[in-house]
């Protein structure tokens, strides 16, 4: 029996051994179906995260997901005298960015957090999100645990992929990125403006929430986190179009779960109009952003940060 | 709880411990495996813990009450338990089937009222048949009635074979369960080696087909009768490597805990015909048909028109024990259909050896008749995977319609499947080699750290190429 079980672990070492040396060796160009490795798709974390590198000492850390990158424009705040940085990326979940802080909170040392939280991406399971940053970054001890904590074979499997071709390539590192496409413009901050664009809503069918059991305690481990770095952290939920919002059966639970967690500020601005001021369900345009950040600032953050004696 | 899932990683490892730290007091075992097995059962759903417990008590104190009575009163005792068991598996599995068929032929197709729309246990026609056996081989003298409840509970309910089998028998099981066991070395790596096989047929060959499988099924008219083709033949392998797969997994996880269970599948594929091929696919279910019914009705020594009509019986009742579709019942009597010339020619057990025993390769008469048996087999495997007898026949219908290599409506992702250029040839390799084996993984170097290399590579296909959404085995629907 001893020997059994002694056989079983020195063989699972080696299995790991031989499985990580094959991904490494062979997951690049889309040959093994769960490894996943492509650059630059669309939000432009290569841009974000090499900036989130060198920026020091900001007064607020904006951090989410896509919600979070296309609402907070740094060049708002400037205006008001405070210095952000917007570290959201797309599908981003709790599991992400408390990775995200573990890495970048020394660096950035915000006196505030403002994470925005969303009723869809509470659901997710992070996968995706998981191999798009593993992808961007280079190997890591917390997005290894990242990896490991999603829980799926495609993140942690990208992720062995990913730290290996990032040690030993300089793929990452030259990649470039144009800041601008049609509809987008990276704004140096970690913002990305969308350029025109307006909504026909149509409605949803009824849904019902099913929270991930992982993301709340992610959340809740973020919570900790920052309280124990004594940052402030403000929840906020940015608004999506009434048309979605209404099609969730449970919406009030979410509300209850974000409100037991912490500072929790859902925004909601009756002057938002479904079809002019977003360009889909989720994410506001240029003109719902502008004014969206007036209302966020003068009866949110300002109020909150004077609470908190930031300012 | 799934084999191919996280929750079994953890689960089975626990269990493992456990039930070796408990090894000087068997019983203990035992009562261990029965509260695992009700766990492992439980994560389904619990409430159907109570059919299993009723299940395994009727068939218990059946036994018992047999061997007091003996006679004309333990035949009425054994009817009994068959009547209450197989009134469950009706009611679970059949009601809404046979009313709605019924209302179809009488009423016109409006059932509403009649129907109880139950959900179909898990395992439910796998269990019922292994406690039946039981209460029946009591009756017949062939086992012996046990008085350990938790032995005969822990029979019924072992979790590796609970919910798909192999369907045991008290005579071989049974024992096992009521002396004390120790740990072989040899057994437990052998079942491990034969578990990593399972997973292999499970989670790169069937679930990889699947993927082709369904979309061509969900939709035919978007693809060429190639195409068409090459979907009914995958399906063949889904459906091989989803059960065998199963049953190795089933076994080789057994073997872990000092018990063996008989096999299920014997290289099905490498059949010379239709005879070889029930001797080889689903041994478990195949042979109880024939124990428990066949030879009832008079086996193969009765008229010759007799064995046809005993054979008919045998292939309806297996289609329908698969489940409550007519397409089940058409496929078992396509099945009937392809036994019907062998029987009649006295030639069902031509083919009862190995396929080219002895040798490396086969010869091209044995090529050709294996093809052909893979071919019928899979006209079959067209028919059960079919949602409607209509769409069964217009499947079939549509091989043979328009272009055979037109471009398809539909586009899909080869890259997908791209996995299945080196697991189908090494799945014929590995299965071809281990010929009068018990199991793939059976025959490898004899340097340990090659053959440990050599699983090591077969993991990493695994882990590379598996589907990561969850991915239910085939054959628990039934």
């Amino acid at each position: 029996m001893k020997r059994f079980v002694y056989n079983v672990l020195l063989f699972s070492l080696l299995a790991t051994c031989v499985v990580a040396l094959l991904t490494a060796l062979l997951g690049g160009n889309g040959r093994l179906r769960n490894v996943k490795y492509h650059l630059g798709v669309g939000d432009y974390s290569a841009w974000r995260l090499r900036e989130a590198g060198k920026t020091h000492d900001v007064d607020v850390l904006f951090i989410g997901s896509s919600h979070a990158y296309r609402t907070f424009d740094p060049r708002f705040y400037a205006e008001k005298g405070l210095s952000v940085f917007n570290l959201g990326s797309s599908n981003q979940t709790p599991l992400q960015t408390e990775m995200l802080l573990r890495t970048y909170l020394d660096n950035l040392n915000p006196r505030l957090v403002v994470m925005e939280v969303h009723p869809d991406v509470m659901c997710l399971d992070g996968v995706e999100s998981s191999i798009f940053l593993a992808n961007h970054m280079g190997p890591s001890f917390e997005v290894a645990r990242m990896a490991f904590a999603v829980g799926n074979v495609k993140s942690v499997l990208s992720m062995v992929y990913s730290a290996s071709h990032n040690s030993f390539s300089s793929e990452l590192s030259h990649f470039e990125e144009s800041t601008a496409d049609t509809a987008n413009i990276y704004i140096s901050g970690g913002y990305v403006e969308r350029v025109g664009g307006t909504y026909s809503p149509c409605p949803h069918p009824t849904s019902t929430l099913d929270f991930s059991a992982r993301q709340m305690r992610s959340l809740r481990a973020i919570v900790r986190l920052l309280k124990r770095r004594g940052v402030p952290c403000l929840l906020v939920e940015v608004p999506d179009t009434k048309v979605l919002r209404e099609s969730y059966e449970n919406y009030d639970q979410f509300v209850t779960q974000m409100e037991k967690m912490g500072d929790f500020r859902p925004l909601r601005l009756d002057a938002l109009d479904d079809s002019l001021h977003f360009y889909n369900d989720n994410h506001l345009n240029q003109a719902g952003v502008d004014l969206l950040e007036v209302y966020f600032y003068d009866s949110v953050l300002y109020p909150y940060m004077q609470e908190k004696q930031i300012r | 709880m799934l084999f191919n899932s996280l929750q079994f990683a953890v689960f089975l490892p626990i269990v493992f411990v456990v039930y070796w730290l408990l090894r000087r007091w068997y019983r203990w075992q035992n009562l261990f495996v029965l509260a695992a097995s009700y766990y492992f059962y439980a994560c389904w759903d619990p409430r159907f813990l109570l059919l299993i417990v009723f299940t395994s008590a009727a068939s218990y104190a059946s036994g018992l009450a047999i061997d007091r009575m003996r006679g004309g009163a333990g035949r009425w005792v054994m009817w009994a338990n068959v009547v209450v068991n197989l009134s469950i598996l009706g009611v679970f599995k059949y009601y809404d089937f046979f009313v709605q068929s019924f209302a179809d032929l009488f009423l016109g197709g409006r059932a509403d009222g009649l129907l109880l729309h139950l959900i179909l246990p898990v395992g439910i026609s796998f269990y019922t048949f292994q406690a039946l056996s039981y209460s029946i081989d009591v009756y017949r003298r062939t086992v012996e009635p046990t008085r350990d409840a938790v032995a005969f509970f822990a029979y019924v309910s072992f979790f590796p074979q609970l919910v798909a089998g192999p369907i045991e028998r008290a005579s071989s099981l049974l024992p096992q369960f009521q002396r004390s066991r120790h740990f072989d070395y040899s057994l437990a790596v052998d079942g491990l080696r034969q578990m990593l096989w399972g997973f292999f047929k499970k989670m790169i060959i069937a679930d990889t087909c699947a993927v082709y499988v369904d979309m061509v099924f969900g939709n035919p008219e978007g693809f060429s009768p190639s195409v068409r083709l090459l979907a009914a033949v995958l399906f063949s392998l889904q459906i091989y490597g989803d059960f065998s797969g199963y049953s190795d997994i089933a076994i080789g996880c057994s073997k872990l805990f000092g018990i063996t269970l008989r096999r299920n599948f014997n290289l099905p594929y490498f059949s010379r015909d239709i005879a070889e091929f029930w001797r080889r696919w689903h041994i478990s279910l195949t042979s109880w048909f024939r124990d428990y019914v066949y030879i009832p009705l008079g086996g193969s020594r009765v008229s010759r028109w007799r064995v046809v009509l005993n054979t008919f019986i045998i292939f309806l009742l297996s289609g329908l024990w698969h489940g409550a579709n007519w397409t089940f019942v058409v496929w078992g009597a396509y099945h009937a259909l392809l036994f019907l010339p062998l029987i009649l020619l006295g030639k069902n057990r031509s083919h009862i050896d190995t396929v080219a025993a002895g040798r490396r390769l086969p010869n091209i008469k044995e090529v050709g008749q294996m093809l052909l048996t893979f071919l019928l087999a899979t006209v079959g495997w067209i028919i059960f995977r079919s949602e409607s007898i209509d769409f069964a026949f217009n499947y079939i219908g549509s091989l043979f319609r328009g272009r055979f290599f037109a471009p398809s409506a539909v586009n899909f992702d080869t890259a997908e499947f791209s996995v299945l250029w080196i697991a189908l040839p090494l799945l014929v390799a590995e299965e071809w080699m281990s010929r009068g084996r018990d199991h793939g993984f059976a025959r490898l170097p004899r340097w340990r750290w090659l053959r440990w290399l050599l699983y090591s590579f077969i993991i990493f296909i695994i882990v590379a190429f598996m589907q990561t959404n969850e991915t239910p085995f085939i054959y628990f629907q039934f």
